[in-house]
């Protein structure tokens, strides 16, 4: 297929992707809650699993060469960190019956953010020269506009309610670290801006926007007790997750090899 | 005894000097950008040396804005031959 009609057709199943996983919740939730919480795990099963195999594929194909290699190595980890939490909420939700939150899921759900970061950086490593203090101010302050509301939420919640201070802690700290990994996604986007490989950029970073959105809003139905899993928000969840995996594949797909040819050199590592 | 023209000596410097700074990323981008030379344009990395725009042009589809600093990472690389005319033309040329 010509590459433009490939990508073309990639966008089309991009938003095709994110409107079916957007209304199978809307719809369920029309129909009960009770279908929506099943639905939900389900979902997440199926988008974080999609988003480990397709890592997988990716940090074969860099074979942990150079920078880039490591970068992938650090989001295969991302991924299976977070599939193994989406894993043990559903265990604890569906077969243990017990209140997920807060559980040992999140403790693979915190593990992922500095698995994350760490895939960022390694990515960015090699063209760090390309980032200016402009670049870092403009990201941080935007990063910062998402940072605020949280504060502002979890301060007030704590004067109005007092709720348990683990729960409020744990649910703040997610919408806290999705600011800390946008300064480094924003970077991505405009040092790699009118590149190929920006494509990935832009999804994580909407990716990260979508979690963000998603966070703050687990945070304020958490502390206002409406909070259930299928919860309309969690579509945010499961579109971050469908952008990270659309990124990644696109990503496949510029990197694919073609031929066993390489260069006139017999051994690249002699190069190194 | 064959012996390699100064023209030869270059190209194969060139060459070495971009597949270095492309291993930083990765040998996976080494050979993408390989295959992209050999099938958008039918040349080698060292042929890059006669033609950088051909080179020039797949960085920047790649990388974008980035490209900018491989091509600084491959002058960095031949820094000791800057004072070399024809050198110093190829690096002109990869940063147009």
């Amino acid at each position: 297929m010509n590459p433009s009609l490939k990508q073309i057709s990639q966008y089309k199943f991009l938003v095709y992707s994110l409107l079916v996983v957007g209304l199978a919740n809307i719809i369920s939730n029309l129909i009960s809650s009770e279908l929506a919480v099943y639905q939900g795990n389900f979902t997440y099963f199926i988008v974080a699993g999609i988003l480990v195999f397709l890592s997988l594929i990716i940090s074969i194909q860099f074979k942990n060469s150079g920078k880039w290699g490591k970068a992938w190595i650090m989001f295969f980890i991302f991924s299976l960190s977070f599939f193994i939490a989406e894993i043990t909420w559903t265990i604890y939700e569906l077969v243990f019956e017990i209140e997920p939150f807060p559980s040992p899921a999140d403790f693979f759900y915190l593990l992922g953010y500095p698995m994350l970061f760490s895939f960022m950086f390694f990515y960015l490593k090699p063209v760090e020269q390309g980032i200016s203090k402009k670049i870092l101010i403009t990201a941080m302050l935007i990063s910062t506009f998402i940072l605020i509301p949280t504060l502002f939420i979890t301060i007030e919640a704590e004067i109005q309610s007092s709720p348990p201070i683990l729960n409020l802690v744990l649910a703040a700290s997610y919408p806290i670290a999705d600011s800390m990994i946008l300064v480094p996604a924003l970077i991505g986007v405009s040092l790699f801006f009118k590149g190929k490989v920006n494509f990935l950029w832009t999804l994580i970073c909407l990716g990260i926007i979508s979690m963000s959105i998603a966070d703050i809003g687990f945070l304020v139905t958490t502390l206002n007790e409406s909070y259930y899993t299928g919860h309309p928000i969690e579509i945010l969840f499961h579109w971050s997750y469908i952008l990270f995996s659309f990124g990644v594949l696109n990503h496949i797909q510029i990197f694919k090899k073609q031929k066993d040819t390489l260069s006139k050199f017999d051994d690249i590592n002699d190069l190194k | 005894m064959v012996e390699a023209s100064d023209f030869e000596i270059k190209k194969a410097l060139v060459g070495l000097a971009i597949e270095k700074s492309l291993l930083e990323f990765s040998d996976t981008v080494l050979e993408v950008v390989s295959d992209r030379l050999q099938d958008d344009f039918k040349i080698f990395i060292p042929d890059s040396y006669e033609h950088p725009e051909y080179l020039n042009h797949v960085l920047k589809d790649l990388f974008g804005g980035a490209s900018v600093i491989i091509t600084n990472s491959i002058q960095k690389h031949l820094d000791d031959f800057s004072d070399n005319k024809s050198i110093k033309e190829f690096l002109i040329q990869i940063k147009k």
